[in-house]
This record gives structure tokens, sequence and C-alpha cells, in this order.
């Protein structure tokens, strides 16, 4: 039960992507449409996913209605959305390697090298994938404890993500402070409240 | 889906007919022509400015007198719906959704600086003497997108000689409409450093592509295209066409334009359509034509290059970008 709804949090936004196309919702440029909001899904994602363990560890629990839900419960979910806002972070570049770049890795690496927004991101790219490929339980027992020190890189991919975001904004900075201020919060949430 | 609310309402009772829209037309086809009528039932992008100065019969004498060749002009939905115009909001889609905020009944334009006739000019009064031309502009964006757009107007240099620039007039700068005490909706947060300004080195804005827009599609601009009057500057980056112009000053030294004060490194005064000038967020070697999937070489100037690279013979672009 709470696997699927981590499941649905997760697959939400794509079925939101998918009827916009359907019904012709996403503008004059749905390419560009796409991207941004495709990325906007991955760092929300990989937000949310930032967030389980403080939930877990010091959020306790909260009432809702007669009913007390336990954030323990939501543990299950930190893989789950972890690996969907690889899933976003995945169609992201998808996007701009197919329709921005029409396949030519020439321009990829190019794009890597002039513009720093680029490189960042498919820095943060490179360390989803990575994550992704070692999600498996059977990744877990193989690595041991390396397998804890390799999964904190999120917290740097994270990091990432939002410069990526920050140097790619001409000028209205608003909703980016909205981002980075959560991230900036369950960082200090780990490091400084949580020490169990 | 926005698709029927421009297709349904054509055989309505628009006073338009084909001829009346597209004298000798370059329209490409009857699918432009029933944006165009349908314009008048699209609410708020309709502005009350053109019933003033005889608009509608000087829009339905306009001569096409510039096209490009063999590119579809892109439609009155992507035109009107996909802008950017910070007074009206950062995203794109917020100038279309906010267009009510702007009003530009009364409206007026300040003359000033080195001129022999400064003065407060009314709408009516910038209108009356020029007869309309329709041109087929291409718009090309720093952020690399693109469109076609089929503006109704008269020339730049036509409007600036009526004013009688003196030999000091060296540049021309521009403003658009801010009101701190009433700002528009955009204009409530230090995004950029309001008002928005723009300008033109004197040759650059006496070139016949200069172009005083204040309509597109045969129907007066709408408000989140820059009504009333917006300058179309088509060798350019599209933010360099200034919009919802109510200053225009003769000046001697080049004047400060507003995404150069915020990024000089980024957004050069001339800002000319450059595929080989980098930008750290796009690159300007390609674009995507809204209404395609995939990217298509950016052209020099924006395609304009026999027409303006004389403006700038002995200037290193990589410099002066």
């Amino acid at each position: 039960m709470n696997r699927l709804a981590g499941h649905v949090l997760g697959l939400l936004p794509a079925l939101y992507l998918v009827l916009l196309g359907f019904f012709d919702g996403l503008g004059a440029n749905p390419i560009e449409w796409l991207t941004r909001n495709t990325g906007k899904w991955a760092l929300i994602l990989l937000l949310a996913s930032l967030a389980v363990t403080p939930l877990v560890k010091g959020g306790g629990k909260v009432g809702l209605g007669a009913k007390i839900i336990k954030f323990k419960k939501i543990m299950p979910w930190r893989r789950l959305l972890g690996l969907y806002a690889f899933f976003y972070a995945l169609l992201h570049f998808s996007v701009y390697l197919i329709f921005d770049l029409s396949f030519d890795f020439s321009f990829l690496w190019a794009d890597i090298q002039d513009r720093p927004y680029i490189t960042v991101g498919f820095l943060a790219f490179v360390i989803l994938l990575a994550l992704a490929l070692t999600s498996s339980n059977y990744s877990r027992r193989k690595l041991g404890r390396h397998w804890v020190g390799l999964h904190k890189s999120v917290y740097v991919a994270d990091a990432l993500v939002l410069l990526h975001l920050f140097w790619l904004i001409k000028a209205d900075f608003y909703r980016f402070w909205w981002y980075a201020g959560v991230y900036i919060g369950l960082m200090a949430f780990r490091f400084l409240a949580v020490k169990l | 889906m926005f698709t029927s609310k421009f297709t349904k309402t054509y055989s309505l009772s628009s006073p338009l007919k084909e001829s009346d829209v597209t004298p000798e037309s370059s329209y490409l086809n009857r699918r432009s022509f029933l944006m165009a009528a349908s314009l008048p039932f699209i609410g708020n992008s309709y502005s009350a400015h053109a019933a003033l100065a005889g608009f509608d019969a000087k829009a339905s004498s306009a001569k096409t007198s510039h096209t490009v060749e063999g590119e579809k002009l892109n439609s009155f939905e992507d035109i009107t719906q996909y802008n950017n115009f910070y007074e009206l909001g950062t995203a794109k889609t917020d100038p279309y959704k906010n267009a009510d905020a702007l009003v530009t009944e009364p409206w007026s334009v300040a003359i000033e600086g080195h001129c022999a006739k400064p003065g407060t000019y009314t709408l009516e009064d910038i209108i009356k003497p020029h007869a309309f031309e329709e041109r087929i502009y291409r718009l090309r964006c720093v952020e690399a997108w693109s469109m076609v757009v089929p503006w109704l107007g008269f020339s730049l240099a036509d409007l600036l000689t009526r004013f009688e620039p003196t030999s000091k007039a060296k540049y021309v700068a521009f403003e658009t409409l801010y009101d701190p005490k009433n700002p528009l909706p955009g204009q409530n947060r230090p995004v950029i450093d309001w008002p928005y300004r723009e300008g033109l080195r004197m040759d650059e804005a006496m070139h016949p592509l200069s172009f005083m827009a204040l309509g597109l599609y045969g129907k007066s601009l709408p408000n989140q295209n820059g009504a009333p009057l917006r300058l179309v500057v088509p060798w350019k980056y599209g933010f360099k066409s200034i919009k919802s112009i109510v200053k225009i000053r003769f000046v001697e030294s080049m004047p400060k334009t507003s995404w150069n004060m915020l990024q000089a490194s980024e957004y050069g005064f001339y800002s000319n359509v450059n595929p080989s000038v980098s930008h750290p967020r796009w690159s300007q070697s390609r674009e995507r034509r809204l209404g395609e999937l995939f990217k298509r070489p950016t052209l020099m100037f924006n395609g304009y290059e026999k027409d303006v690279a004389s403006l700038y013979k002995g200037m290193d672009l990589k410099k002066y970008f």
C-alpha cells in the first residue's frame, strides 16, 4: 500500500505530461516545455527523496484525522522516489539529446565544455545514473559499507542540479530560491538536527 | 485545444474579407486568413486603439513590402501566446494571461533630446501621417527559438525623421511603460531595473529594415506583443525590439539598455544575431523555429546579412556583440 502511494507520486507527473501532450496543451514550443517540466519533476522528486530520511528519523508521527501515520512507513519511498527522479532526469536528458542536439554527440561534447550549466547538469546526471544502477538489493549487498558512501553522493547531485538551474535562469530567481531553500533546510536537518 | 478556439469562430460575423486583410497577399494560405479574421473574438488580445487614427483603414490598405521567401508564417496563437514581456510576467505564458493589466488607452509617447520637435505626442499624432505596410520578418530570440511574424506598421526612419533629429543625435533610446505607482504585474519584483530600456545607433535606427509595429496579422497589436506600438529590428535578438514604447530620446552617447545592464558579458549593446558568438546558456549556432521539433542553423544577422552587414563594417563582431 505504501509502496503503491510512492509509485503514484512518482508517476503522476508523467501522466500529466502525457495528458497535456495528448490534448495539445504543451504550448507553442512543446520541446522547451518538456525539457523544463521533466527537469522540474526530477528536481522535485530528488528533494522529496531527500526528505524521507529526516521525516522518518525526526518527524515521529503525525495526526491525520483519527489515524496516526508513522513516518517510518514511508522509508520504502526513498528508493522509489530516487528512481523516479532518475526517470525524469533521463527523460530530460533524452529530450535534450534528441531534439536539441539531434543525437549529434559533438554538439553534446561542445555544450559540456562551453556551458557551465550543462557541465554540472551532465555531472549530476552521471551521478544519478550510477545511483540508479546500484539501487538494487543485490548491489547493496555486494557493495556493503561502500554502498552508503556512494549513495550519499546524491547530496552532491542535488546541489549540482540546483546549480544547473541557477546558471540557466536569465533574471527571475523567485522559484529557484524556493527549491534551494528546501534543499538547504533538508541538508541542515540531516547534519544538525538528526543525530540519533 | 487552443486550435479549436481559433478555427471555430472564423465564420462568424467578421467584417473582414480576405481581400481586406491580404491585399496582394503574401498570407500564404487560407489558414492564416482565418486566424486574422477571428482576431476580434479573442478577448484580451483585441485592443481598443484599433479604432484610433483610422487604424482599420490603414490596415486594410497596407501592402506587403517585405517577406521571407519560402518560410511559413507562425500561427497567430504561437505569436500571441508564447512571449517574453517581463512587465507582464516572466513565464512564456504570463504575458497572454496578464494582457489585460496593460491599459493602452490613452497612450502618448514622449520625444526628447537632440531634435527640433521634442514633445509629447498622442498615439493618434504618431500614427496619423503614416501609411501602413505589412512586413513579414523572422524574429530570433536569444533563447534560441524563433518565429516568422507578419507585422503591420511603418518604418522607424519615417517616424524619427518627423522629429528632425540634430547632428548631435548619435543614438536613439527607447523606454517601455512603467508606472511605479501602478506597475504592471511583472514590475512588482525587481527582476530587471525598470523601466525596460533599449537603444540603437542612429544609423541602425534609420536603416530601412527598422520598423515601428502597431499590428500583426492585419490587426492592432495584442497587448502581450507590446501594444500599442513596439520596435522590430529583425537582424537583432528579440529583446532589442522594445515593446509598449512611451519614450523616444535622441542622445549623443550610447544609452544604457536593460539586458546589458543586467549582464553585460552576455548581452551586448548591439546584440546582432550571430551564430558564431556563443552564449553561456544557449548556443546561438542553431535555433528552434516554433512549430518545428528539431533545430535549424541560425543565419548571420538572422538572414538579413546582405542588408545590414555594411552597418558594422570594420567592427570586430566578437567584441562588439
